[in-house]
């Protein structure tokens, strides 16, 4: 797969930190988006009931107004309105008043039988979906239930074995499933989830080609940590369309490997913003302002397949944003400049590259000792850069050279960075709106590595400074956050490989005990005897 | 000799921030201790741009203190902005200093500031007029740089003043030479909380060692002391000159028990011994003390440099140092601890004092961490966790053990709201340090893990009585980056082994015989299904 990152915003396009990946891009991008207009920048920890860190809020500033944010809701949409989404029921009373269609439906709770539920879906008809009131992530959600006994099965499932005594019986609407963000009276995004697939090219099998996708998914922050999984899911839907791993699929076909179109299951998030009908999108804002006090939100909608009728089944007031800042189709939407704009109007847009030390931030969050970090301001107007390369032969780099070449930069005020390179070399990139101060730190640091070394001007645009404040790097410099993400990921792969292994070798287990091969066994000495002639 | 260091402030506690850091984070720990909001800031932040400072580049010397009622106080190192900026440039001038303690009443030695570039006839001229002997000294200078006593003539003071001049200082201030020792005596609010003598740099000989090998073995005992370790005792050209006086030099080997100076100079920094003299220093030298810092305006507490004559017990101010380095009075090498960082939060946030403290510390180099590289402006601390806190420390054994258990078992600890620390003891052993709010929660904890995680938790000992918040992981980095490269590895010999299983799978159904048996099979299965 080829991700055209041409259609994402210019200036998100490669400045998401491997940190901030995830369910974190939010936090990342709106918080990004507000420092680089010079607004204020702090985080804090938000510790659970006992003292652990459950959240990580920030807030902006412009010295006059200050809003707290946690993930893309802010503090502008009330306590009450989160209340309200928080609890399906609550949801559907206030869509039901202002006359916005949603799935037909009855929670039940404990003191309910399962009897009164079966029989409340005989009046809303089958098919029909079950979930617990307050579950969250999908767990407990039964789709697509047919028949009584399936619905009972269910409920022994929900009920019983997950101990969710509250549940929600609804009509089963099936459509694509389209996310919408909603600010004010606008729509301002539309995405739809097309369930995990990949695209044949006539040379590839299934399996490498599920690998070169998750390879291509890495690529887009939104997708790094959610490949497509090798989980029952994905082996009954592929048993289902009679695929197999090994099948090289042609040129151009392509092959659903799961029914969800979760993003989380490797489900692809394709833009559709401005082909989207705008009848339904009447139907989202209406959605959104039925809920008083929820200015902003994410409306959920599932849509008929040709786009002509569509029901609402969830207003998130803080939904993620990734899928319409980085689609894998269609182009990118910028929620963080209208939530900016409607937070601080007035600010202007800056498309400043300068990012802030994200990972540093959500370290010294977690690490416990910090709890409230203000950000240095983002440097405004054009700054000059300069590198170069300091060697010796007599050199030795170590941590306390490093140091003292940093401490010198941070107190002149430079951004960029002082690099290891190898035992006699060091490289240091740094930038300041004033060549004289650049200069002068750049003869300093020359000074600091020994009267005899030599400083040689290096040109590499790869290497452009873009994280403000002054860093010290070595040349394995992979943090513990970006190297725990790796573990899993890898502690996932060796699980799979693992059970491909077995079944494999169950396999040849069975086929060496059967009857038939024993059978068949003077066929092979022939064969063996034939080809050793 | 005997020693008495505060219980609450241990090597352990201190050991992160050494210096010129130490101070700054002993007051800023105490405040935290006592609950306050501690904030530490970059060089040149808002709250400190009109604050008297010197070399911030480096964070660790500036932050502010907020009490419940959101009153905040801003520190560089110990001197709070209820020091005023007067205050601080009275004190940085000698000249200034003494013109206020004689407006005061306070005893100072007489003297007068001159010019290093004046002819050499004015300046002997100024110092008739003052008499000899006398000191010669920069104007602003500190840590005992330049200072040049004991001038007795005429020709000993163009001397000085050609080294003066060498080292391109301009302004200076002629006194009258006063006999008698030095001593540093710290007052805050009109109270003296402790007075130190600085012994010069000294090694006492056992009989068998050289002075040599006396100093350094001094240094290895001076590396446990919080203060000293970044002050060791070095035998320079200096040093050897004044060996050299009385006839020795570093091989000579000293008599057992017999003291040897190594210089004059008394400065801690030059290897001298801090010694706690509080209790024994005669009340109305105190008493000086506290007029002198009365005497200057804006000038809550200081340290005061005092000249003590014991015969006649006459007390000369010399210095007042509104930004004194407390570090010597709280590990001195002998006499009790005093506790200034007390006495100055008591000072800012009287409503706290007395009122108990937390016995945990935070880690001095991660509140650093978002400061050092300029990505911050400010950080704030973690509040510590609620008092009373019962900590233990236990081995954990365990198959060998991975990160993945380290992980799992913080992450456990941290449900039971506790603090501590693991680290890698062995292949099958890791010690861990738990505290927490109860000792059935400790309990709990343990019992959990053991069913849990398959380990084996031996007997309890007592922790060492100071704990950090959170819970730290020692060789993290380190251990993640081995088991990564670990489990690379197996991962592609599973790989290897899997792939070579589905090919022998798929040669065996591609076989003629497996082909040939398929009616065979069908057969069977059609026979399985029938019975």
């Amino acid at each position: 797969m080829e991700i055209d990152k041409n259609q994402w915003l210019d200036h998100l396009k490669e400045g998401i930190p491997v940190e901030a990946v995830k369910n974190k891009i939010s936090m990342y991008t709106i918080s990004l988006e507000g420092w680089r207009r010079g607004l204020s920048l702090c985080f804090s920890s938000v510790k659970g009931s006992s003292g652990e860190l459950s959240d990580i809020r920030y807030s902006l500033s412009d010295g006059r107004n200050t809003h707290v944010f946690e993930g893309s809701k802010g503090d502008l949409v009330t306590d009450e309105a989160r209340a309200i989404c928080d609890d399906k029921k609550r949801t559907y009373e206030y869509l039901e008043h202002a006359g916005v269609p949603y799935p037909k439906g009855k929670t039940f709770d404990a003191g309910q039988t399962d009897g009164d539920i079966l029989s409340f879906a005989s009046q809303i008809g089958y098919p029909v979906v079950l979930k617990p009131l307050n579950g969250s992530g999908g767990k407990g959600v039964v789709v697509n239930i047919k028949t009584e006994k399936a619905l009972e099965e269910a409920l022994a499932y929900v009920r019983g074995t997950l101990g969710f005594d509250d549940v929600i019986l609804e009509q089963f609407v099936t459509g694509e499933e389209i996310r919408l963000y909603v600010l004010e009276d606008r729509v301002l995004a539309a995405v739809n989830r097309v369930p995990a697939n990949v695209t044949g090219d006539g040379v590839h099998s299934v399996e490498k080609l599920i690998e070169m996708k998750n390879e291509a998914r890495k690529q887009v922050p939104h997708l790094y940590h959610r490949p497509i999984k090798y989980d029952k899911h994905l082996y009954s839907t592929l048993r289902s369309k009679k695929v197999a791993f090994t099948d090289v699929p042609p040129k151009g076909e392509k092959v659903y490997v799961k029914r969800v179109s979760n993003v989380s299951a490797g489900g692809d998030p394709v833009d559709l913003t401005d082909e989207f009908p705008e009848e339904l999108k009447d139907i989202a804002v209406k959605a959104s302002q039925a809920i008083p006090g929820l200015v902003h939100s994410g409306v959920d909608m599932i849509v008929d397949h040709d786009m002509t009728s569509g029901v609402v089944i969830e207003v998130n007031t803080r939904p993620g944003i990734g899928s319409h800042l980085f689609p894998v189709q269609g182009r990118a939407r910028d929620i963080p400049k209208a939530l900016i704009d409607f937070y601080f109007p007035g600010t202007l847009q800056d498309k400043s590259p300068f990012t802030f030390d994200f990972s540093l931030v959500e370290d010294c969050l977690k690490n416990g000792v910090t709890n409230e970090i203000e950000l240095a301001p983002c440097p405004a107007g054009p700054l000059d850069q300069e590198q170069v390369l300091i060697s010796d032969a007599g050199l030795k780099v170590d941590h306390h050279l490093l140091e003292k070449i940093r401490n010198l930069a941070v107190g002149a005020g430079l951004h960029g960075y002082v690099k290891r390179v190898s035992e006699t070399e060091l490289e240091v990139s740094a930038l300041h709106e004033e060549r004289k101060i650049l200069d002068d730190f750049i003869q300093q640091a020359v000074k600091l590595a020994g009267d005899s070394s030599t400083a040689e001007v290096r040109d590499n645009p790869e290497e452009q400074v873009k994280k403000t404040g002054f860093h010290i790097i070595y040349s394995e410099s992979r943090t513990l956050t970006a190297m725990k993400h790796d573990y899993e990921l890898l502690q996932k792969k060796l699980d799979r490989e693992k059970r491909q292994l077995e079944r494999a070798e169950k396999r040849i287990s069975e086929m060496l005990g059967s009857q038939a091969w024993k059978w068949t066994a003077f066929v092979r000495t022939l064969g063996d005897r034939a080809k050793s002639r | 000799m005997t020693v008495q260091w505060l219980k609450h402030l241990t090597e352990e506690v201190a050991a992160e921030a050494s210096g010129h850091y130490l101070c700054p984070y002993l007051v800023a720990l105490e405040g935290w201790r006592r609950g306050l909001t501690l904030k530490w800031y970059k060089e040149a932040a808002e709250p400190f741009r009109e604050m008297k400072t010197w070399y911030t580049q480096k964070p660790g010397k500036l932050f502010s203190l907020t009490g419940n009622d959101g009153k905040t106080y801003y520190f560089f190192r110990t001197r709070g902005n209820t020091i005023t900026n007067r205050a601080v440039e009275i004190c940085a001038d000698k000249n200034l200093t003494k013109a206020e303690l004689i407006k005061g009443g306070v005893n100072t030695p007489p003297g007068t500031s001159v010019r290093a570039s004046q002819p050499e006839q004015e300046l002997i001229s100024s110092a008739e007029d003052i008499g000899f002997p006398l000191v010669i000294k920069p104007l602003d200078g500190s840590f005992g740089r330049g200072v040049f006593p004991g001038i007795e003539n005429g020709r000993q003071l163009k001397q000085a003043v050609k080294k003066l001049r060498s080292s391109n200082v301009e302004d200076l201030i002629l006194e009258k030479h006063v006999s008698g020792d030095e001593y540093r005596v710290y007052v805050v609010d009109s109270r003296t909380v402790g007075v130190l003598k600085r012994i010069p740099a000294n090694v006492t000989g056992d009989g068998r060692s050289t002075i040599q090998m006396l100093a350094e073995e001094k240094n290895r005992k001076r590396m446990q002391n919080p203060r000293l370790k970044s002050c060791p005792i070095v035998i320079g050209a200096d040093e050897k000159a004044f060996l050299k006086k009385s006839g020795l030099s570093p091989e000579s080997v000293p008599d057992k028990g017999s003291t040897v100076f190594l210089t004059a100079k008394s400065n801690i920094s030059s290897g001298g011994d801090p010694v706690d003299v509080t209790d024994e220093f005669p009340d109305a030298a105190k008493q000086e003390a506290v007029k002198a810092v009365k005497a200057i305006p804006g000038l809550p507490y200081a340290g005061v440099d005092l000249i003590l004559d014991e015969e006649s017990g006459k007390a000369e101010v010399i210095e007042i140092n509104p930004t004194a380095q407390i570090g010597s009075l709280l590990f001195p090498s002998s006499g009790k601890a005093r506790d200034i960082p007390g006495a100055i939060v008591d000072h800012y946030f009287p409503e706290t004092a007395g009122k108990g403290r937390s016995t945990l510390y935070f880690s001095f180099k991660e509140t650093m961490r978002p400061l050092e590289s300029g990505s911050a402006v400010w950080a704030a601390v973690s509040p510590a966790a609620p008092q009373p806190l019962t900590g233990e420390s236990v081995i954990i054994s365990c198959r060998d053990h991975d990160i993945q258990l380290q992980f799992s078992l913080r992450e456990l600890a941290e449900s039971y709201q506790l603090h501590g620390s693991l680290k890698s003891k062995s292949e099958s052993e890791l010690e861990m340090v738990i505290a927490g709010p109860s000792e059935s929660q400790l309990e709990n904890f343990k019992a959990k893990a053991v069913s849990e995680y398959d380990v084996g938790i031996g007997p309890a000992a007592p922790a060492s009585g100071i704990l950090r918040p959170g819970f730290a992981i020692e060789d993290e980095p380190r251990k993640m980056k081995e088991n990564l490269r670990e489990l690379e590895l197996t991962i592609t010999e599973v790989e290897k082994k899997r792939r070579n299983a589905e090919k022998k799978l798929r040669m065996m159904r591609r076989s003629t015989s497996w082909k040939i048996s398929l009616p065979i099979r069908a057969f069977a299965k059609l026979l399985r299904k029938l019975r």
